[in-house]
């Protein structure tokens, strides 16, 4: 049942990270919601899915690195605990994130797990077909335009910080040693990727039509 | 975990690129699944970690594939910049040698057809040259034929003038052998040698005989003889012509001294005008 509410969310995306920045909140009541789940309200559930899904999200690209894969195991992950808060498996109230946060990794190894049994085991006619993870129309068009956000704002940068930005995030160099090449403080080397973040979050709610504040 | 912390060991970007340990990733797990905020910084750290990711690739291949499209031309043409520069020098240099050289090779021909020009303007004034000669030199021989036709000439007549008188007492006025010399005119604008007279010391006269050259025709002429100084030593007037177109006269072989003199003949130009027709220089002198 929680399937078709699942099938309504949009893949990861920048509006589904706008509809779940707008509607994630830190003072989300966790006990309150937690008993409306188990009085059934449909409600509560979108509302949990809304506030948790991009946390479940990071939490099992971690461990399956397979966008496909993520998407799947994602909506598994929330079954489960939609599943189990019903059932009264969670004690604690208080905890819900963390039990969300387990229950993703649980259920991520556990899958991958059996995948990789399965793949051994079976018959290859009769192996399920591997999913294409190969990036769809939509996922390209997604990349394209993630390309013209972060040329822009490469380009806005001067070339000591193009320099940081390219060494540490795509050469994935060890930080001291990129601040000894270019002669740069710590506090410089953080100061130069919180505004490239910060920069590169304005293009990309601007491309969204959607302003935030700096967020420190 | 906290904020201080995850800020000052820059856990996201950590977390991004897969460099935490697995309890480290789970302890910030835990953090985030409840803050938002660091979601958040999340997506977008991974957002932009993934579109740099991508944009690299996407450019690296652009550039290979430019590269891989341009390399042969670029070989062949432009291999560096300094075989560009050293093939632009060679064309600049081929280029001023070229010019220097088409001008040398025009001042030369400018010379050369000067030079042509030259020599035969040369020639020619060469060969005028010696065509004037060749006609000054006939009409020489054609004088001294005259002339000697002339003396012959006056030979026979004092011969049949000897005959004539063979009979008349002698007057001591006339000497039979006395010799004649035929005088060349001095053309304008140039100065032939003096006729030689060398007189033989017996003889005690002697004849002249002039060419009139000039060929209009006067009715009576006069004749002087001016040494060196330009003094007149002997004149005479009354002249006519002969059928030679000549004058004849005799002199005392002891009017001249040996020397060199000057024989002017005028001719009388109505009504009463005398002008010179001819200057005929002789040098004068007794043998022994």
């Amino acid at each position: 049942m929680f399937k078709p509410l699942l099938r309504r969310m949009l893949p990861l995306t920048a509006t589904r990270d706008d509809r779940a920045s707008a509607s994630r909140d830190s003072s989300v009541d966790y006990g309150r919601l937690v008993t409306r789940i188990i009085e059934g309200d449909a409600g509560a559930e979108e509302e949990l899915v809304n506030h948790f899904e991009d946390a479940v999200l990071h939490i099992i690209r971690r461990i399956a690195k397979n966008s496909s894969l993520v998407e799947d195991f994602s909506q598994d992950t929330f079954l489960t605990v939609i599943r189990k808060i019903r059932n009264g498996d969670l004690q604690q109230p208080e905890s819900l994130g963390s039990f969300i946060a387990n229950t993703a990794r649980f259920h991520t190894i556990e899958q991958l797990r059996r995948l990789r049994q399965r793949t051994v085991s079976e018959n290859l006619d009769q192996a399920e077909d591997v999913p294409d993870t190969a990036p769809n129309r939509l996922d390209e068009l997604q990349a394209s335009e993630q390309h013209a956000e972060v040329r822009k704002l490469v380009r806005e940068l001067r070339p000591r910080y193009r320099e940081l930005l390219l060494r540490f995030y795509i050469n994935e160099e060890a930080k001291a040693a990129i601040c000894a090449d270019l002669r740069l403080t710590s506090a410089q080397f953080d100061g130069v990727l919180h505004r490239a973040r910060n920069r590169f979050r304005t293009l990309y709610l601007e491309r969204k039509g959607t302003k935030k504040g700096q967020h420190s | 975990m906290n904020h201080e912390y995850i800020n000052e060991f820059n856990v996201i970007d950590q977390y991004v690129l897969g460099h935490l340990t697995a309890n480290e990733a789970e302890e910030f797990e835990d953090h985030f699944v409840d803050c938002p905020a660091c979601v958040e910084q999340l997506n977008v750290t991974k957002n932009l970690v993934q579109g740099l990711k991508g944009l690299a690739v996407q450019e690296t291949l652009e550039r290979e594939r430019v590269s891989a499209s341009s390399g042969w031309g670029r070989k062949l043409l432009v291999p560096n910049r300094l075989s560009a520069a050293i093939a632009l020098s060679s064309i600049v240099l081929v280029g001023v040698l070229t010019f220097v050289g088409f001008r040398r090779f025009t001042q030369l021909e400018a010379e050369l057809r000067q030079t042509r020009q030259a020599a035969s303007i040369s020639r020619q004034e060469h060969q005028s040259s010696l065509a004037a000669t060749a006609e000054t030199e006939r009409q020489a021989l054609a004088t001294r034929q005259q002339l000697a036709q002339r003396v012959d000439e006056l030979e026979r007549k004092l011969k049949e003038d000897r005959r004539t008188q063979s009979s008349v007492p002698y007057s001591g006025t006339s000497d039979v052998n006395f010799p004649i010399f035929a005088l060349v005119s001095a053309v304008r604008g140039q100065a032939p040698p003096p006729t030689e007279i060398a007189l033989p010391a017996s003889s005690s006269r002697f004849a002249l005989s002039i060419p009139i050259e000039d060929t209009r025709d006067f009715s009576v002429y006069r004749v002087a003889i001016l040494d060196q100084k330009g003094r007149t030593v002997w004149r005479r007037n009354g002249f006519r012509l002969d059928q030679y177109r000549s004058l004849s006269l005799s002199l005392n072989s002891n009017l001249l001294s040996p020397g060199t003199y000057d024989l002017t003949v005028e001719a009388l130009t109505p009504p009463n005008s005398w002008n010179t027709v001819g200057n005929y220089p002789f040098r004068f002198n007794r043998r022994r």
